[in-house]
């Protein structure tokens, strides 16, 4: 196959030459001259015309020549310059750069390249740009017709199948595609690509055509004849390049693939979306996505068909990330500039993924670009951020680093009110990645990211947390029927709150946890083409829960520091995906998850047959170092089906068990920041969830148009629910604050989607409901008297309006529409006078919903010219949050003013919010 | 502590996101709102003490809705001591006769109500620690609504108990303050251009006012048992105050853990700041149970605490007062214009409601040439909510 491959190289180049103008011969001698001043002094003198790339503008160049023809003078020029030359109608002389033209020698099979007439000099760039564009588009042609052989002819006879392996990389940055589709037609086969661009298939012997499809990328296809094993590596161009030439395919779409309720987003198709702060953000894209809901603006994580935000598992490079939030929420972790996109599994969760009970969110980073160096930025008023990216060497390695950091500081010093002058909150953050292939068979891949918050008053208290996480990752080629990804990883998240306002009980208040793990996954390509994921995983959680310290000499605060909490979550599992027929597919899976909690630590013991309160501990038991407290182990199955009823309609199901070991304790509507997460231990059970979702699908005109139903329904186990007026932070004995309750979910989704098109996006609708019931033994553990009630994240009907609408390749406007029904609250239903005030009494809990929910937001991007800006691209994004200026209710409260009983509703933002952003990047 | 993350985090949106709160009132379902309730405390201060029964109301009522719980036979009883049974002074209001409350001893109540046996948990009084001293500082607070900046008086307390001391505080206040009227009637005319001192002297009142809100602390987290520089009431010049002497009582009672957690989880659920990170609102239970049926929802609170008190004066704080222009004029009845009538008519007036600020009579003469008059509003403190009586505590 290589050999092919180099074969093509070769009779590529063999077709390179310079046509020469009859007659005209040319002399002149120029030392250190400036190629642009070259051209200008030959364009005079003589009856030729110049188009080339502007970078060559600033080369120097020494020359000599005396009365030679055209062809000589060029060949010369392309010596200095190292760039081709192509003379078209004897006169006109195109500098091609690197790209191959291919002339008329294949004239039939081609067509001839084609140049536009140029009108004015200053054309000069986009002339070329065609020029290049229909190179390149010429080359694709030739690849794609050309017949490629792979493996030996002589192991033709060899078994009727053999096995097709390789990468498929974005032809600009030498960057994996992950996701991308590689099939063959006419019996239907096809794989998508792993996170490394990497697949792997068996096929039949013979001559066929391979096409690969991935999303934002223009595809292609490849005629081969298969003779035994070998690989075939496809480099796959920006489909956005060629506008009027491309017909972009979707990715293996919603009616191929195996999994229900899977979503990915690609990081180049969402930039365009408006968000509040200027700052495409991947997270609250995902919120656009039927069945993942928000408690509200500026809430802290999302929910996904009615689980907490704690259910799910968010990953960013394969390593989960504890705190995903900027600035109480308003903007995520995620910088958009250096990651590729994110997978969202909200059912059909495959074995390899565990740990949380609702939802996956794997975020992928991109790989920086192994051919050149690039930077990228934009400054918005809150946020600025640099990315910068290239080979340490060529082909082989590459990093890429990104940082951004919020000058809001600088919001309030500005600010008149004296008291908020004094105040500041910022963040920043910095994620990188280098990759390093050792061999073909080996390659290493090292990524990180840390992520900090801080605000600070006009009081003296000053909040900070931080997130981070660091991978080490190996992957290894044994053969193309088996390869593995092997990994240790580290993830921390932290906060510290500390004041000093009153000297007396000025004090410091820590939480930190720590997360270790080491992970193998394997996949197998079984002779009868059954691909099989294995593959164990363990990790060593180790968290101080609370530590409050007295600050300076003068407080009287008392030290309070609880026990340590450390335990080890293990996993094995195995999963396969099985094509019963071209119709039916399967996927089984199985995972065997087993959590430890291990001292030094300490228990209460609880008189028997009283509920778990502080005032019925008979005792304390104390744990050594490592010693096993307490084991849980869970199977989880996760099984799916797809049925196609026809080429563009399916059915499918699935099943998912998952348990979770760790939970985050908070009992305000949306996470607070200093809510914390805890390991289940003797009294905090494992949370377990079941789901079983049906789903039809269909497409329209190829794959432009998607449909798709999917219903579920959910329980879910051991979820944390609080006793009223409970306490979760600096507390001991948190068993006796929490209950152990029980929930159920169910819904349906609708979405509509369209992928291709001057104007794209969805249309989705849902209908969900999410209810939990407290139903313990003892009174105190019953909540609403232990009968279902919704839980803080049920929002029955949710309509989202996604569209984006390309006026041209430099304008587009993109506009997003949200409803939502109002979340439950609870209001008072009576009052009452005690010690000469009236109180207000609160009963069931979440009985009553806050207003709808209604926004509009508006986004226009317009890219720089390309003419006037040559080396360093500037675009604008202009956006507009909540567009309507609508009051959308966050809550709403009672006070009690003046004996009066008045309700209000809070309001995150009041108006509509306009950012306009700057990015300017090199490439 | 998760106080100052609440209101770092408003201030915060206020400033960078526009926050706000808009008025709001939704529909509320008035369901079964007849729920007991009993307020009730003991202390080691002499009684007589006070229980009151009544029922819930409405969200939308007013606090004279309440039904009152009458007719009931309500005992306090000391732990391994004495019995008494309370005496229904007004409806719904039961006190003590010779019932004293000691420091270290447990009580509780006990009534029968339609058949069914409530009574409260034991509650033990514990001593409360001294108050060192109340001051205050003149301060200006900014609001929910930027813009609208108020000054005020701020009370901070200090004070320093043992750690046998109850460690939970709640505090109580009540404001005296002493008000006048724009135009004050000295005299009563007693005719004949003949003045008296008045009888029914109407030019200073006191008002009275409780606090509105729960005030509560704790020395738990400390290694020593001090309240330092903890806020009292914030008090603003409204209504007059501090244009003559105010008076600020602050009571300390001492509370046990299950009644300061009582207290922290209405605060909670009844004074939410409006932030994103409010809790859930609660369903707040009291230490008084049904026996027959422990599923019944009893409302309220049977406190047992040690109590100190300290009362402080202000009488230098005139810029703070927002005093109130009368704006009735005053009115000029001319002797000329009624002649012999003149008397009648002054005194009709004086009769109806007026006051009198002035007689008008020439140099050395008996006969009034004519009377100043003022209308109630502007002479009588009565009428601005004012009490006649002088507190025993008042000294000028």
């Amino acid at each position: 196959m290589k050999r092919t491959l180099l074969f093509l190289v070769v009779f590529c180049f063999s077709f390179t030459q310079v046509m020469s103008q009859k007659g005209q011969l040319y002399s002149g001698n120029y030392k250190q001259t400036l190629f642009i001043d070259l051209v200008t002094d030959l364009e005079n003198s003589y009856h030729i015309k110049f188009y080339f790339n502007p970078e060559l503008d600033s080369t120097k160049i020494d020359i000599v020549f005396d009365k030679v023809d055209l062809n000589s003078l060029l060949k010369k020029l392309s010596e200095k310059t190292n760039t081709i030359f192509f003379v078209k109608n004897d006169n006109t002389i195109i500098g091609t750069g690197e790209f191959v033209i291919i002339p008329q020698l294949d004239e039939g099979l081609f067509g001839r390249p084609q140049i536009v007439k140029p009108s004015s000099s200053d054309e000069r760039r986009s002339i070329l740009e065609n020029i290049r564009e229909k190179a390149i588009i010429d080359k694709e042609v030739y690849l794609e017709n050309r017949v490629i052989e792979i493996g030996e002819a002589s192991k033709r006879f060899n078994g009727e199948t053999a096995i097709i392996s390789g990468f498929v990389k974005e032809a600009k940055t030498g960057e994996p595609l992950v996701g991308a589709t590689v099939f063959k037609k006419n019996p239907l086969v096809g794989i998508a690509t792993d996170q490394f661009g990497y697949y792997s298939f068996l096929l039949p012997k013979g001559k066929f055509e391979i096409e690969v499809n991935s999303v934002g990328m223009k595809s292609t296809k490849r005629q081969v004849i298969l003779y035994s094993d070998g690989e075939l590596n496809f480099e796959l161009r920006d489909g956005i390049v060629s506008l009027k030439e491309v017909v972009v395919t979707a990715e293996r779409n919603n009616v191929d693939n195996l999994q229900t309720g899977f979503a990915s987003l690609n990081m180049k198709n969402i930039k365009q979306i408006p968000s509040a702060m200027g700052e495409a953000d991947i997270m609250k894209i995902a919120l656009t996505l039927p069945g993942v809901q928000t408690v509200g603006e500026g809430a802290t994580g999302f929910n996904v068909r009615g689980g907490g935000a704690d259910q799910n598992l968010v990953l960013l490079n394969d390593v989960p990330v504890y705190n995903t939030n900027h600035l109480f929420g308003f903007i995520s972790v995620f910088n958009p500039d250096v990651i590729a996109g994110a997978d969202l599994y909200k059912s059909g969760i495959g074995a390899q993924y565990g740990g949380r009970i609702s939802s996956v969110f794997d975020v992928a980073l991109r790989d920086g670009n192994k051919k050149k160096f690039g930077f990228k930025g934009a400054i918005s008023p809150i946020t600025a951020k640099l990315m910068v990216e290239g080979p340490i060497k060529k082909d082989t390695s590459s990093y890429i680093l990104g940082v951004r950091s919020t000058y809001s500081d600088w919001v309030f010093s500005i600010l008149e009110d004296p008291a908020l002058r004094n105040s500041s909150a910022s963040f920043f953050d910095v994620v990188g990645k280098v990759n390093h292939s050792i061999n073909d068979k080996n390659e290493l891949i090292f990524s990180a990211y840390y992520a900090q918050d801080k605000f600070k008053l006009n009081t003296d208290s000053l909040y900070e947390y931080a997130s981070g996480n660091a991978a080490l990752q190996w992957r290894h080629i044994f053969s193309n029927r088996l390869n593995a990804t092997s990994s240790i990883s580290y993830a921390n998240y932290n906060y510290k709150l500390s004041t000093s306002e009153k000297s007396l009980e000025a004090f410091e208040l820590d939480y930190n946890i720590n997360h270790y793990a080491v992970k193998s996954e394997f996949n197998y390509l079984t002779k009868n083409n059954t691909s099989i994921k294995f593959g164990a995983s363990s990790i060593l959680y180790q968290l101080q829960p609370g530590e409050k310290r007295p600050v300076g000499s003068t407080s009287l605060v008392t030290p309070v520091s609880l026990l340590n909490e450390k335990g080890i979550e293990s996993a094995i599992f195995v999963g396969s995906e099985y094509d019963i027929n071209t119709r039916l597919s399967i996927y089984g899976g199985f995972r065997l998850s087993m959590f430890n909690s291990l001292g030094s630590s300490q228990s209460f013991a609880y008189e028997t047959d009283r509920p778990k309160e502080e005032r019925f501990i008979t005792d304390t038991i104390q744990y050594s170092n490592n010693e096993l407290i307490k084991t849980y182990v869970g199977p989880e199955l996760r099984l799916s089906a797809r049925y196609k009823l026809r080429d563009d309609i399916s059915v499918k199901l699935s099943y998912d068990r998952m348990n979770q070991y760790i939970h985050m304790l908070s009992n305000t509507a949306a996470f607070s920041p200093t809510d914390t997460w805890r390991l289940s231990g003797i009294d905090i059970k494992p949370q377990i969830g079941n789901q079983y979702s049906l789903g039809f699908y269909k497409t329209f005109f190829g794959t432009s148009i998607e449909l798709s139903v999917e219903g579920y329904y959910k329980t879910l186990n051991n979820v944390l629910e609080y006793k009223d007026g409970a306490e979760l932070l600096l507390n001991e004995a948190l068993e006796t604050d929490v209950i152990n309750a029980r929930g159920k979910t169910y819904g349906v989704e609708f979405l509509l989607k369209k992928n291709s098109g001057k104007l794209t996006g969805w249309l989705s609708y849902t209908y969900a409901r999410s209810l939990i019931q407290a139903n313990g033994v003892y009174p105190t553990e019953q909540i609403n008297n232990g009968e279902y009630y919704p839980s803080n994240f049920d929002k029955p009907h949710t309509v989202v309006l996604l569209s984006n609408y390309k006026f041209n390749r430099r304008v587009n406007l993109s506009t997003t529409f949200n409803y939502s029904t109002g979340r439950p609250a609870t209001y008072p239903i009576s009052r009452y006078g005690l010690k000469n005030q009236s109180i207000l009494l609160y009963t069931n809990r979440n009985q009553y919903r806050i207003p709808d929910y209604i926004r509009v937001d508006l986004a226009l991007n317009i890219e720089g010219n390309h003419k006037v800006h040559k080396k360093i691209h500037g675009s604008w994004s202009l956006s507009v949050y909540n567009l309507l200026g609508r009051s959308n209710a966050y809550s709403v409260i009672f006070r009690n003013e003046g004996g009066q009983i008045n309700g209000y509703k809070l309001t995150v933002f009041k108006s509509a919010i306009p950012t306009i952003t700057y990015h300017f990047k090199l490439q | 502590m998760k106080f100052i993350i609440r209101n770092s985090i408003l201030i915060f949106l206020v400033a960078v996101l526009n926050s706000c709160l808009e008025p709001y009132e939704p529909e509320i379902l008035d369901g079964s709102n007849n729920f007991l309730v009993v307020d009730g405390v003991i202390t080691n201060k002499p009684g007589p003490y006070t229980i009151k029964v009544t029922k819930s109301y409405s969200v939308n009522g007013v606090e004279s809705d309440a039904i009152k719980v009458t007719g009931l036979t309500l005992t306090i009883e000391e732990e391994n001591g004495p019995i008494e049974t309370l005496v229904e002074t007004e409806d719904g209001i039961y006190q003590t006769n010779m019932l004293q409350g000691k420091t270290g001893a447990s009580y509780r109540i006990v009534f029968e109500y339609e058949g069914n046996q409530y009574q409260s948990s034991w509650e033990k009084i514990n001593s409360s620690s001294p108050i060192d001293s109340v001051y205050y500082n003149v301060e200006t607070k900014q609001t929910i609504n930027i813009g609208t900046d108020i000054t005020g008086v701020q009370f901070y307390i200090d004070s320093k108990g043992s750690l046998q001391d109850a460690i939970h505080y709640r505090y109580e206040w009540e404001e005296t303050w002493e008000i006048g009227v724009f135009y004050p009637s000295f005299f009563d005319y007693v005719g004949n251009g003949q003045l008296m001192p008045t009888t029914d002297p109407r030019h200073t009142c006191w008002r009275y006012q409780s606090q509105s809100v729960i005030n509560i602390a704790t020395t738990e987290s400390l290694s020593e048992n001090v309240v330092s520089g903890h806020s009292l009431a914030f008090i603003t010049g409204e209504e007059e105050r501090f244009i003559r002497k105010h008076s600020l009582l602050i009571k300390q009672y001492a509370l046990n853990e299950e009644e300061y957690a009582f207290w922290k989880a209405l605060q909670e659920s009844n004074e939410q700041l409006g932030s994103l990170y409010d809790k859930q609102p609660a369903n707040i239970k009291g230490n008084i149970f049904n026996l027959s049926s422990p599923s019944e929802l009893v409302l309220g609170y049977f406190s047992a605490s040690g109590v100190q008190e300290k009362r402080m004066f202000i009488n230098d704080l005139q810029d703070l007062s927002r005093k109130k222009w009368c704006s009735i004029p005053l009115d000029t009845l001319f002797q000329q214009d009624f002649g012999a009538t003149f008397e009648t008519v002054l005194f009709g007036r004086l009769r109806g409601g007026y006051f009198l600020y002035d007689i008008l009579a020439g140099p050395g003469s008996t006969t009034p040439e004519g009377a100043i008059l003022s209308a109630s509003l502007c002479s009588d403190c009565t009428k601005k909510g004012g009490d006649l009586n002088k507190p025993i505590y008042w000294d000028d």
